[in-house]
This record gives structure tokens, sequence and C-alpha cells, in this order.
């Protein structure tokens, strides 16, 4: 065989992706109760005893658990079965758990969830904890990682793949809280700005809000 | 053009099925992968790579959100384990599966392997292939290829330096790391989801355009199930092509060489060894994985550590206990899933991200890993750890957590599930002394080693001093697994300098 070897390799495109459900539609809808409770907050930000749990918006909870769907349709067949029957099994656990009731975790309230997942995760056995685990983590990772939801981290970029805002002047000594701080003290010297090294492809450096 | 003319060919797009030969037949596009078939092919061999992953142009993902980068480049889209037996914690695995392969997803970070390992596996083990004077001339050439060089004192982030000072009123010191970003690292802190500049040279970027310039040829989603065996030696791979249209049926693949070289990783490599039939009770056992750690604590003050390279600085005071203390900061979004919590309070601690800093260890293991064949395609990990090694593993810990303490951190959130956080000298003597379910750990691993050793005859190994298996003559093995031991350190560089090694001598023979 001999090869044609051109030399416009760099112009090949990337592989198709495939965008394949993972999830059994049961297990999703745990996918989804597991969310709301996970992400749920309280109506005002005070920290107030007894205030209000409010649910996250459905469209951000659709999103996460899209996400996540998505996540595991790219897992090989036992792993997507191990994590669909994990999630059937976990909308069980409240009925076996002592102290849990009886009814599973979709049919519960989301304050009854909430209390059930803060228990589960501090539970003294460790494999009811790592089961857990093994759901929130991979189910959350897409949670804050855009819009109002990154900006709730304090991450100030636009969006991942922005380059880093830097300062054209050198700030002040004092920042007031809430602003992105002066670079980090080094040994060598205050840090000097980055110089732009713009490529074909990348968004242009971000200038600071 | 027909299938493998092409420089690159996206198994997903083939329709037909494939007879062919060529010099030499890699398996697997990853760290190792790439390096010796760009050495072979630099050399003039007529060399076939192919990966079980997709190709994706560095532009596209380095615009990926990092929940894309784990469905599109991670292993099982992140989800892999090794599954604790006994007093084990559960450890996460981050493996790479696309062209690049994990070196896509590390943190660019550049280690030789430290001298008294190199000793004891020449003096001890017999292997003077693996001396570090014999690895010199292999070294150089990858540290110039990758571009590796000392991070900057500035580019560290203040969270690092909180860590810094942390650990200098504990009177250790710490070095600035050599990474894999020449001068180009604009400290976006995200190296471990692929770089968005560019700058981290993974081996898409340093060797496959060397690789194809001079002929090599590359097939993704090219998934290799046996070796093919004849007159005594491996003669080629079969396999089929992945993909395509779901539940139509998969076109296969055959493909005949002088010699075949498996680059799948200490994962995936014992496999396809198995299924051929190889005896050897090496095979697939003695994984190391250097199972790590990271506290996350909390400073009065805003770090932003996002801000910064992801990893600036170690130390290796703690060498001779077997742990090797390690800059790190992840993408916000995987720190804020990890956090512990739910509902308000996770959302409380999501709102404090900004004065989060972060820092990890890892553990020198012994090597209490086996890789045994799955229920599917995908190989089964099981992993015991040692108890010398989780005792490691906790005092680790309780060190990470003294340097945020002496740093000026407020609590320490230790990497254990329902413990509470971590605020005075008594908490830190209970993180280390107190009875513990192991399985409450939070355990990570990046650097799966060992599982097709390399040994000096062939009872106690799989492959002699050339990669080349004892028992299979023609079929030789150039990643992670032939290392006899852990190395205690990012496993990258040695990897690729072994495989140079391996690929030069293979040249030698061919």
């Amino acid at each position: 065989m001999t090869p044609s070897r051109p030399d416009h390799w760099r112009d090949i495109p990337s592989a198709p992706s495939w965008g394949r459900s993972g999830l059994w539609p049961r297990a999703r809808a745990v996918a989804v109760a597991v969310a709301e409770a996970a992400l749920a907050t309280h109506e005002a930000d005070d920290g107030r005893e007894g205030a209000a749990l409010v649910a996250p918006a459905d469209t951000w909870v659709d999103r996460i658990v899209g996400d996540y769907d998505e996540a595991v349709g790219h897992a090989s067949g036992p792993i997507r079965f191990g994590i669909n029957l994990l999630l059937v099994a976990f909308n069980l656990l409240p009925c076996i758990m002592a102290g849990g009731g009886f009814s599973p975790l979709r049919g519960r309230t989301l304050a009854a969830r909430l209390d059930f997942l803060e228990r589960v995760e501090n539970h003294r056995l460790g494999s009811v904890t790592m089961a857990w685990i093994a759901i929130k983590v991979p189910l959350l990772v897409s949670a804050f990682e855009e819009g109002l939801a990154l900006r709730e981290t304090g991450f100030d970029r636009p969006h991942y793949a922005a380059r880093r805002a830097l300062p054209v002047v050198a700030p002040s000594s004092t920042s007031p809280e809430g602003e992105a701080p002066p670079p980090a003290p080094s040994p060598e010297g205050p840090a000097e700005p980055l110089p732009s090294r713009r490529r074909p492809g990348t968004p242009a450096l971000e200038a600071r809000p | 053009m027909t299938v493998l003319d092409a420089p690159i060919t996206h198994g997903r797009t083939v329709a037909t099925s494939l007879r062919a030969s060529c010099d030499v037949i890699v398996v697997g596009a990853g760290a190792s992968g790439m390096t010796v078939a760009t050495h072979l092919a630099e050399r003039g061999r007529d060399v076939v790579v192919l990966e079980e992953g997709p190709y994706v142009r560095p532009d596209d993902y380095q615009r990926f959100a990092p929940s894309e980068s784990l469905r599109r480049l991670f292993r099982e889209a992140g989800m892999v384990a090794a599954l604790g037996v006994g007093a084990t914690p559960l450890i996460t695995l981050t493996l790479g599966r696309a062209v690049g392969g994990s070196s896509l997803l590390t943190g660019g970070v550049c280690f030789r392997i430290p001298s008294d390992v190199h000793h004891h596996w020449e003096r001890d083990l017999g292997l003077s292939a693996l001396g570090e004077r014999a690895l010199e001339e292999a070294y150089a050439d990858v540290e110039r290829r990758m571009s590796v060089t000392e991070v900057p004192a500035k580019m560290r982030s203040r969270s690092t330096n909180k860590f810094i000072e942390g650990a200098a009123a504990m009177g250790v010191e710490m070095k600035s790391m050599r990474r894999n970003t020449g001068a180009d690292c604009e400290g976006l802190g995200r190296c471990n989801f692929g770089c968005p500049v560019g700058a981290k040279r993974s081996v898409d970027r340093s060797y496959l355009p060397s690789a194809l310039d001079h002929g090599a040829r590359v097939a993704s989603d090219a998934l290799v199930e046996r070796i093919l065996v004849g007159s005594g030696r491996a003669v080629g791979v079969a396999g089929r092509w992945l993909g395509g249209k779901f539940g139509a049926p998969s076109r296969g693949f055959e493909l005949r060489a002088r010699a075949v070289v498996l680059c799948c990783g200490a994962v995936h490599t014992p496999g396809l060894l198995r299924r051929l039939g190889l005896r050897g009770e090496a095979v697939g056992r003695h994984l190391t994985l250097h199972p790590a750690a990271r506290v996350v604590a909390r400073f009065p003050e805003r770090l932003n550590g996002w801000d910064g390279t992801l990893q600036s600085v170690y130390s290796d005071r703690y060498h001779d206990e077997g742990i090797w203390l390690n800059g790190v900061y992840t993408a916000v979004n995987v720190l804020a899933a990890s956090l512990p919590g739910v509902g308000p309070e996770l959302r409380s601690r999501v709102a404090q991200m900004p004065h989060y800093g972060v820092f990890g260890a890892m553990v020198h293991d012994e090597g209490g890993g086996t890789v045994r064949a799955g229920p599917g395609r995908e190989p089964a990990l099981f992993y015991r750890m040692a108890p010398r090694d989780l005792k490691r593993l906790r005092r680790s810990i309780r060190i990470l957590a003294e340097m945020a303490l002496e740093g000026g951190a407020e609590e320490v959130i230790p990497p254990v599930f329902g413990m509470h956080a971590v605020r005075s000298r008594r908490d830190l003597d209970r993180l280390e002394h107190d009875p513990l379910d192991p399985r409450r750990i939070e355990c990570m691993a990046f650097h799966p080693l060992g599982s097709a050793r390399m040994s000096h005859e062939s009872r106690s190994g799989v492959v002699d001093e050339r990669g080349e298996c004892w028992e299979l003559p023609g079929l030789f093995v150039a990643d992670g697994s032939v290392l006899p031991t852990s190395v205690g350190v990012n496993s990258q560089i040695p990897i690729m300098t072994v495989a140079t090694q391996l690929a030069w001598r293979l040249d030698e023979v061919l």
C-alpha cells in the first residue's frame, strides 16, 4: 500500500461526535429529582432558619441532566448499565434505610429529598456515601459551567475557554471586596501583564470589565 | 482516496472492511504511541497508528467546556474507577481516549524519574536499559520536543502562594515545577480539560505533526481486538471500526506488519495480552496508581485560584516517606461538584469559591492493582491499597491541611466524606489517627503503571529490556505498563522517555 501523503492534513476536521442518550427514562427521572434537591436553595439568601426552600429553575436542571445523560451515553455498556441501576436503586434507598420512611426518593417533597441526601452524604457506612458520590459528582459537574451559575462561583471570565482578564495598568494595593484581586505577589517583583499571543481560532483577550 | 491513504482516517466514517500491511503497527495514539510512531516514521518506517478514541482538532477541543471535554476526550466520560478491595477507597482514574490520549488531560507537569528509583531498577532488578545514564539521551529528546520549561514564580496562583506560605512556616521548601508549555502558558488554570490557547505541548501538537509529515497514518475510532500470530510471532492485528450509524453492522480491519507495538496504557494493554493467551503471572498484575488526594481550604481573602498556572510548585521533602506534594487547582465547576454538602449548604460553599485554595499530594504506592477482563470491552480494575500506602495517604492529607492552616486558612475541607472541616491542630491529629472507613476518602489516581512490566528474565515480567514480549516475538509493549514499579512522580515524561528508547532499539532490529 502506498499512501498518497497529502500535505494538507492540518485541514482534516475533527471526528464527528455522537450525542447519544445513556439514561433509562426511569433513571433520568431519578437524576432530575436528585439534581433538584442537590441544587435547592433558600428563598432569601440570608441564612434564616425556616426560610422556604426553592427548587432550581427547570431549564437549569434540564441542561444538567441532559449533559449527564449524554456523558453516560459516551460510556461503555457496563458503565451505562451500572449507572442506571445505581440510580434506580438509589431511588428505593429511602425505603430500606433506617428512618427513611416508605416512599421512594422521587415521591418525596423537596425538603424530604434534601434531608435524605444530607443523611446519605454523612452516612456512617462508607459504601453508602461512596454510592452517593458516584452519582453526585458526575451529575453536578456541568451545573456551574455556564451563564449565571458560572457567575455564582465568582469566576470572572465569560466562559471557560475565555482568556484571562488581565490588568492593563498596575492595580492599586487596596482592592475593594467583590473585584478580582491583583496578580499574585512574586519574589521576582511585580507581576507583568502577559503579552497577547493570539492564535488563529482562539478568542481575543478579554478586557477587564 | 481509500481508507488509510489519508494521514488521518476517522473510523466512524468508514463503511468498508480493510486488509492492509505496513512496517509497524502502533496500537494507541497517546503519549507513548505517538512517541514510538513519530521516531519510527522519522526513520523512514511505514507506520500505522490505530486509536480507539476520536481525533479532535486542537482548535476544537480548546473551545470545549470542561463537561464536553469529559464526554469527548476522557475514557468513560471521566467515570473510570478502580474498585477498592478490602480497606481501600474508591479511586477515580483520569484516562484519555482520543488521539493524544491522556497527554491532552495532564497538568503538563514534567518530572524525570527520581534517581533512587532508577538505581533500584538498575541494581536490584537488573534492568540496565532503564538506568539513569542509559536514558539520558532519550530524556533530552523528549524534553526538547515537549518544550519543557520551569514555571516562573510570577505564574503561580494566589491559591498556590497561600500553601507555599504555609509550607514555609513548617520548614518545607517548595520548588518550581517544569512543564511542557514553553513560555506560552497564560495561567488559565484548566490544562486538564484542554489548554484554551494551545500552550500545552500534548503529543497531538508536539509529535503528531512530525509523524504525519513523515508519512505515518493514524486511524481513529479503530478498536484493536486481537493480535494476529503466525509462525510463532506477532504478524498483525485485527479489530473493527467503531460507531457509524447506531445499530449498523461494524466493519472490520486486518493489518499485517513486521512488528506490533502496544501503547494502550497500563489499564488496556493487559487485556490484549490476555486475549492472546499469554500465561505470564505478571500480565495485568502489579498495577501502581499513585493514589492522590487534595485538600480545599477557605481563606479570608479572595484568591481567584483559577488565575495562574494550574500546577506550578512541588515539594520532595517527604519523598522518603513516599509522599510527593504537588500544587494543583481544577476547573471551578468540577471543584464545585465535588464540594461537600447538598442544597443550600452546597450553594453557600459555591459562592465562596473565590476564597478557596487547593493543593494536592500523591503516594508512591506498592502496586496493589490488578486488571482483569470486564463484562464488556472495558477491563475491570481492582486495587487493594497496602496498609502502608493508606497510612501515607492519610499522612499526606494531614500535611496538606497543616500547610493550609499555617498559610492562614480559616477552615480546611479534608477529602473525607462526612468529616467536619479542620480548624485546629487537634483536628489535624484526628484527621491522621482517628479510626476511619477508608471508603470515605476521596481518592484519585492519574498514573497507572506496571501491569506488563519489564524484567531481565522471563519468569518475573512480561517484556524484555527491548520491550519485546517474552512469550511472543514481534510483539512489543512501549507504554507505562512496562515500568517495573511506581515512579512516585508524574509519569508522562518517564513514559515518553522509555518509549523513545524502545523506539530507537526497535528501529535497530527491524
